[in-house]
């Protein structure tokens, strides 16, 4: 049995997409409404969106992903307005994550980007009692 | 890849510690960090070449987005390890977010699923930028290495220290598998031996004791012998650098081994002083406006260096170890060097220890002690014939009564008075003091510490030495000397305390006068 480590601002967080099943939310509609103007334009609901061809950045292999995933990592979360300062703690984590493409990130790395409160207290909210947004500490499987 | 990052990568994988591994396995000796780098900067080159070798005779074109392929085109792929892939199929790509490009199905060797890679797509990507040559081939090894080694060398070093398969001695590397295994019994005969010797003793001279097997490698013996001696707390390295010489850490003087409390100071700050002030600062060598650097290199090394004796010296049994002093000695690293010192006069011969933190040299307490001197004595260093010889000299006179400052301390207060006493040697007129009662001036230390400033405690000495003189000045010299008698202070620190205060003033020469003197 692995020994239980108690989180740290180095331990790394993700958006657990099946949790949004367990608990009745919509993944797919969160999604769609954190595009952008341009990326709505092409998917108008979330059920236009489907596989998309993604070209890596350092390799050029191309796979298929859910255009979805791919507007908010390769385009939407680029944008300057994505995350914005008003915007609360949890949705500006939860898009820093989509940004990232649902790559996990620390509660350090999560505040080298989205540059509210620190990374103590990004901590505490992302482990206070209630899951917002699926956001999990990940586990490398 | 670039050439950057090529470089970048030499000395830090696992295949360049097998490299490493496998040079000094054949060379079946101790090998220095730089001239490992080199070894492996030479393969790396050589691998390169070959392999760009081959990569051109294959006559694939390396893989770009951009460009435009056919089905059954072989292309080389350059994120993947150069592999060669063949394309199978095409088809448009689906992405209504980007430009239309194509994508191309490919079967890369060695893989039995299929990969799919962009082509037609002129989107700005690493791939597509127009490619350097990989590798500065044009470069020899000499010039590779004189280019990458220091960067090879620094890699590879972060490698080796974490592989328990290599041992390093200052640096010095070999494999531990190489080594002689050195018994205990033999370190407890190389502690007879430096012990009955009294002298610190070479590590051929202690193999020459040690009846090692003719089939081990007296090299390999060597390095075995010296890092056993490193890691036994009994013995020290007492010797220049790539020059050891082993000691026994109890027979060091102990004012070699934790430096004196009383050449302790308050760190040293960088101070623009009058050119008059300068130049008496200059010719002042003292160690505490080093801060405690020993390292620093003399600007114009000489052979010969004249010292003045100030009080914290003379009562540890030490001398300050400046740039120029240390010039007069083998550089070293570790934390002390044994030398001799051989008196010009006497030949006698006696143990000198340079330290390294603190920059002062150890061993001299009996030598100040046999001739009576008092602060303000004229020392002389020279360069000995030997790199560890420094020959020592004082200035004798026929002993005779001079009127001389004496120093004593009452109610914890330094005071000063002009006495008749017995001074047979030479001494710098300024800054000779005798000293009354050693015991009254470490209380007046410790009251010392209660000023908070060194420009303070000045003025507060001043009028004790100004009484001494008919007009009422004193040198700055005599100043430096005296407040070392309670307080640790270099000459640049008391010189700029000096030019702080404003109830001296300077009336050139060096000179102090109060200022109501003045007026």
């Amino acid at each position: 049995m692995s020994p239980v480590v108690r989180p740290d601002t180095k331990t790394l967080f993700h958006i657990d997409t099946q949790w949004f099943e367990e608990n009745g939310r919509d993944l797919r509609a969160e999604l769609h409404a954190a595009l952008c103007d341009d990326c709505r334009a092409l998917y108008p609901t979330p059920n236009d969106a489907r596989l998309v061809d993604r070209v890596d950045p350092q390799t050029g292999e191309v796979t298929r992903v859910d255009a979805l995933w791919e507007c908010l990592a390769e385009h939407c979360g680029q944008q300057a307005d994505f995350i914005t300062p008003t915007m609360p703690l949890t949705r500006a984590i939860f898009r820093a994550l989509l940004a990232n493409g649902n790559n996990p990130m620390s509660p350090e790395a999560l505040y080298q980007r989205i540059r509210k409160s620190n990374p103590a207290g990004i901590l505490r909210v992302l482990m206070g009692a209630h899951i917002e947004y699926g956001i999990v500490p990940f586990q490398a499987p | 890849m670039a050439s950057s990052d090529f470089w970048n990568a030499v000395g830090t994988t696992q295949a360049d510690i097998e490299r490493a591994y496998a040079f000094l396995l054949e060379r079946g000796d101790a090998a220095a960090s730089r001239d490992i780098a080199a070894h492996i900067i030479r393969q790396r080159l050589r691998e390169e070449q070959k392999r760009l070798e081959e990569l051109a005779a294959r006559r694939a074109p390396i893989y770009q987005p951009k460009a435009i392929y056919a089905v059954g085109q072989r292309v080389l792929f350059s994120a993947f390890d150069h592999r060669e892939g063949v394309v199978t199929a095409i088809r448009p790509s689906e992405n209504p977010r980007v430009a239309p490009f194509q994508v191309m199905t490919v079967q890369l060797e060695g893989e039995s699923a299929p990969r799919e890679f962009a082509m037609g797509y002129t989107a700005p990507h690493p791939l597509n930028e127009d490619r350097e040559p990989p590798v500065e081939l044009t470069l020899s090894p000499e010039e590779a290495i004189a280019r990458y080694g220091e960067l090879v060398r620094t890699n590879l070093v972060q490698r080796m220290n974490a592989d328990k398969e290599f041992v390093r001695l200052d640096d010095g590397w070999f494999l531990r598998g190489l080594l002689p295994e050195i018994h205990e019994g033999y370190l407890h005969l190389a502690e007879a031996a430096i012990e009955q010797s009294n002298d610190a003793l070479r590590t051929s001279d202690l193999l020459k004791i040690f009846e090692f097997p003719p089939t081990i490698k007296r090299t390999a013996a060597a390095f075995a012998l010296n890092v056993a001696l490193a890691n036994d707390a009994r013995f020290e390295d007492v010797g220049p650098r790539n020059s050891p010489r082993w000691f026994l850490k109890r027979l060091e003087p102990e004012e070699a081994r934790v430096r004196p409390r009383i050449l302790e100071g308050a760190p040293a700050r960088i101070f623009t002083l009058p050119s008059e002030l300068e130049l008496i600062a200059a010719e002042l060598q003292d160690e505490a406006d080093l801060n405690g650097n020993a390292n620093q290199i003399a600007a114009q090394p000489r052979d010969e260096v004249l010292l003045i004796l100030t009080y914290p010296h003379r009562r540890a049994g030490t001398l300050p170890l400046t740039p120029v002093v240390r010039a007069l000695l083998p550089p070293f690293d570790h934390p002390r060097l044994r030398f001799y010192f051989v008196d010009t006069l006497t030949q006698e011969k006696f143990a000198g220890y340079a330290v390294n933190d603190g920059a002062y040299i150890a061993g001299l307490t009996e030598w100040f002690n046999a001739r009576k001197l008092s602060p303000g004595a004229y020392i002389t260093l020279k360069r000995g014939s030997d790199p560890l010889t420094v020959l020592i000299e004082y200035q004798p006179q026929r002993e005779r009564g001079l009127w001389v400052r004496v120093a004593r301390a009452v109610n914890g207060q330094l005071t000063f008075s002009q006495e008749k006493r017995p001074i047979a040697h030479k001494a710098d007129e300024e800054m000779l003091i005798v000293i009354g009662d050693p015991v009254s001036l470490d209380a007046a230390a410790q009251k010392a510490r209660e000023y908070a400033s060194l420009t303070t405690l000045l003025e507060e000495i001043f009028p004790e030495l100004a009484k001494l003189s008919g007009a009422g000045r004193v040198h700055a010299k005599t100043l430096y000397s005296a407040v070392n008698l309670v307080r640790r202070a270099g000459p640049r620190a008391v010189m700029h305390a000096l030019t702080e205060s404003r109830v001296l003033s300077s009336v050139g020469g060096g000179y102090f006068v109060l200022n109501e003197v003045r007026r």
